[in-house]
Parts: C-alpha cells; structure tokens; sequence
C-alpha cells in the first residue's frame, strides 16, 4: 500500500507525464522560427494549420485518404471476422489455426509486408489504393478473428443449441439471437481494427510505394524533410480524433 | 446440420485464404528467391545467398542489437510497470485513472518517434532546458540520446510505450486472479507487506505474464518506426537491416534480404514454440 502523501506526489507527475507528448506536439504545430536554444518557438500562429490544406501539403487530403482506408479496412475485417471467428473458435485444434492469424503480428507488420510484396508487385497493386486496403486488411482480419475467440463461449454455444431445440434454423439464430448479443464488442472490434489501419505505416509505405499518402507516410515525409511543424500538425491529425473519440467512448477502450 | 457444416468450411476456408495461404505463399517464394530459384537475376540453385548472410558480421550485429533493445526495454518496462501496478492500485482503480493508462497507447508509433526525436535529439526539447539551466553552451555538447550506438532513445521511446500497456496488463490480472484477497490471506498468516508483494504478487503476475513478456519482446524487436527515426546506421535494428537490403537498387541484394527474413522468422518460431506455444497461451492472451 502506499501513504496518500506518496500518491499525491505521483498524480501531478503522472499528469505531466501524459501532457508531455501533445504539449510537444502543439508547441511545434503552433509556433514557428524556433531557433535553438529558445525552449519555446518566437511566434505563435495557425499559419501552419492553413498551409495543411495548400496543395503543396495536402495534409487534408491525406486525412480523408486515412479515413476511406481506416473505415473501409475496419468494417471488412470486423465483418469477416466475426463471420469466420466462428468456425476457428470451434475448430478441435484451435489454438494451431490461431498460430496463422498471429504471425502478422508476431513477425511484425514490416517483415510480413516484406513477406507478401511479391504477389501485390505481380498482381500489379503495388503502388495503388486497392493494393495498401488489401494489405492492411490482412493485417486486420486476423486481429479480428483473435479479438471475437472470446466471444465464442460455452455459453453461446448453449443459447445455439436452446435455439436450435426450439425449432429455429441456424442462419435465424445467428441473426436473431447471437448477433444482437455482439453488438457491443462488434462495435468494439471496429474501433481497434480502424486504429490498426489508422496508425499502419511500415505495410503501407512498403506497398503502398509511397504513392498513398496515408496521415503516417505523410508525418515520415515531412520529418524527413525536416519540415517539424507540419510533421506535428499531421501527428495531432492523426491522434486528436482518437483521443476525442476515446474520450467520449470509454467504453469501447475500457471493455476490453 | 447442412448449413452448420456449410458455415464452418466456408468460415475456415476464408481464414485460410486470408491468413495462411499469404503465409504459405510468402514462405515458398522467399525460399526459392533465397536459393536463386527465381527472381529477376535468379541464374538456378545456389547457396551463395545463405551463406553471404551466414557469414555477414552486420546480420548477427543487427539481430544482437534488436534481441538487446526488446530485453532492455521489456525488462525496464516490467520493473517499472509492477511497481506501478502493485503501489498504486487503488488509485487506478477510479476509471479517470485507468483512462489515462490508455492515453499513451493512442500514439502511433511514428508520432512517438517523431516526438522522442523532438525531445532527445542534441536541438531538442531536453537540449534547449539543459542550455537555459547552463548544463552545455552548445547543442553538440548534448549527450547523444538518438542516433546513438546503445538506441537509448529507442529504448526510451519503447520503454515509454511499454509501460502504460504493461501496467493495464497486471491490472486485469490483479482483478482477474483477485490478488487482494491472496493478499490478505497472507497478511493473515503473518506476512509482512514486502513479503506479500515479494512472494505472492509479483511472481504470480510474472507467471501469468511470462508469454505476453515473450510475445512483447519479440514485438519491440520487430519495431520498424522507431529506429527508422531514431536509429543509426551502425548498428541497426533487424527490421531496418532487412528492409534497407529489400528497398536497395542492387536487385543482387533482395536474395540475401529473404534469407535474413527466414531466418529471423525460423528464429522467432522456435523461441515461441518453445515458451509460449508448448502451453497453448495463445488463446488466453486476449
């Protein structure tokens, strides 16, 4: 146990501790001409936000770029996740199928792209919209496919069975019974397969050849080009909506 | 009865074609390229790419230096993440508190790197503190935190990154196992505080956690954003080591990238089957 006074030391530090990064973040998406050794830049200013949108940036752009794909790759993986998840969950041998839907993550999401480039470079999507959504959703659906094994417990395969006893065909009982009982981790799965596409950068670059410019290849981009204070007007892009969203969405965070 | 089994092989036929047949794929070409059986400059069977890489310092450099990086950072994180998990419990307990062990976690990591760049690096943040507070006179005067030899800012920004998750990870087994009440019993029996959390909390917590410890060091190992950004040429992490060799315009190159790829993939197979995979932890992860 720790004395009240030890936690009232650690509140303020852990508070500072979480502002840090976005302080960060905002000093440079805000301020310009910041001359080393000047701890806070010269000028403060939104010229920076305006330039977002100037056709040189793009950054607006790259939001709604970062958006269609998160979505697109969140609802595919979510659906065939939850439709397949099934069928894995109770295999005999479970835990070997789930071997294949790990091992994006396990060898880690760079590696695996490198592992599967060759088909989209033949199957001509290296480069190409269709070809960074495809990529990204083989990184999702297994994520998805682990997140709803627990969902496929004993005791939904008992309210199958009651179902079935009273007469309703298997599709009726998924529809009718099964699925309003996931809704919410349904809901859930959305969200995290959305942040897996949303933050994505080392598949994305590598097919993606960076020609799509999703929020992460672009905050690379102007790293690289030394340009910091677009780099952290794309950084607050990319983790503002996900903050506001998880505030107001506790739930979906603190579920799980 | 027709239409479960219609389910069942349509659901797992699907898993397959999303998840092992692009494993299977990639592992049969990589395997071909690797023995100069196909690609552009593939001329028939050769051992030349094995054994370029089998004997290239930098490969067992770079995989030393990414085994180094995970260790270092699981094993900081896990001390620092303990102690924070088992000293302050109640405190995490209000949802406000708890709330913020996820905010971390809404970083991708190319923005964490892009802001530990900005605070580490000899024109940073620290820098520029260290000037006002009259530590250096110039920015080259600054300790080398990025870039550097040892990757203390890929540590950093792991550890950093580690430590929020790995917190949220004892707590649910906190709750879960209902450690309190272990707790109590012992406190019962004559413990004292220390022994309690010594004997009773932090090894059940590490046996609960060895595969997920496993599973995380495998993961920092396999980084790619953070030493992208904060990394150096020499030595450099697995996953820049392998990509640098894939993204090179010497085609003559990408042979060799796919062996050092089997390679880290046979050696990350036979560390997960033999720790977390013989035990069947998978499912139990999540």
């Amino acid at each position: 146990m720790v004395s009240s006074w030890d936690q009232n030391i650690f509140k303020p530090l852990f508070v500072v501790f979480l502002l840090i990064p976005v302080t960060v973040l905002l000093i440079l998406a805000l301020g310009t001409q910041w001359a080393w050794p000047e701890v806070l830049p010269k000028h403060w200013t939104l010229s920076n936000w305006n330039r977002a949108s100037g056709s040189e940036q793009q950054l607006y752009a790259g939001f709604f770029t970062s958006l269609a794909i998160a979505s697109s790759v969140a609802l595919s993986a979510t659906l065939f996740g939850f439709l397949t998840s099934r069928s894995i969950a109770y295999a005999k041998h479970g835990n070997r199928w789930l071997i294949a839907a790990y091992s994006p993550y396990v060898i880690s999401p760079i590696l695996y792209a490198i592992w599967i480039h060759i088909f989209f470079v033949r199957g001509n999507l290296a480069g190409t919209l269709a070809g960074v959504l495809v990529g990204q959703f083989l990184l999702a659906y297994p994520y998805a496919v682990i997140f709803f094994q627990g969902f496929w417990t004993h005791k939904i395969r008992a309210y199958e069975e009651l179902s079935a006893t009273l007469g309703s065909s298997f599709r009726k009982t998924q529809l009718k019974v099964i699925l309003p009982m996931a809704t919410g981790l349904i809901t859930v799965c959305l969200f995290q397969c959305f942040l897996i596409s949303w933050f994505e950068f080392g598949l994305t670059s590598l097919i993606g050849v960076g020609k799509i410019k999703t929020l992460p290849i672009m905050v690379y981009t102007f790293v690289q080009e030394a340009n910091i204070h677009m780099a952290a007007v794309a950084s607050l892009m990319l983790v503002l909506p996900i903050f506001a969203i998880s505030y107001f969405r506790r739930s979906w965070i603190l579920k799980r | 009865m027709l239409q479960i089994s219609v389910e069942k092989i349509a659901g797992r036929s699907l898993f397959l074609l999303f998840t092992a047949i692009p494993l299977m794929a990639g592992l049969i070409y990589a395997l071909l390229y690797s023995f100069g059986l196909t690609g552009i400059l593939a001329e028939g069977f050769t051992l030349e790419h094995w054994v370029g890489i089998l004997t290239d310092h930098r490969f067992y450099l770079s995989l030393s230096f990414s085994l180094y990086i995970a260790v270092v950072s699981v094993f900081i994180s896990s001390l620092v993440s303990l102690n924070l998990t088992l000293k302050y419990r109640q405190m995490w307990n209000s949802k406000n508190w708890e709330w913020g062990l996820y905010i971390p976690l809404a970083y991708p990591a190319i923005v964490a790197a892009f802001i530990g760049f900005q605070l580490m690096s000899s024109s940073g943040f620290l820098s520029r503190i260290a000037f006002q507070l009259g530590l250096i006179d110039q920015p080259q005067e600054f300790p080398g935190l990025i870039q550097d030899p040892w990757g203390i800012g890929i540590i950093t920004m792991h550890t950093l990154m580690a430590i929020p998750f790995l917190t949220l990870f004892w707590l649910s087994i906190f709750k879960k196992d209902d450690l309190e009440k272990y707790g109590q019993l012992s406190r019962t029996l004559g413990a004292t505080t220390r022994q309690i959390r010594n004997r009773v909390f932090i090894p059940v917590l590490l046996k609960r956690g060895k595969a997920l410890l496993i599973l995380y060091s495998i993961f920092i190992a396999g980084a790619y954003e953070a030493p992208l950004l904060m990394g150096t040429q020499r030595p450099q992490m697995i996953t820049i080591y392998i990509t640098n060799k894939i993204n090179r315009f010497d085609l003559g190159d990408r042979p060799q990238a796919y062996v050092a790829l089997l390679i880290v993939i046979m050696i990350i197979s036979i560390i997960l089957l033999s720790t977390v995979g013989r035990s069947g932890k998978t499912r139990q992860l999540w």
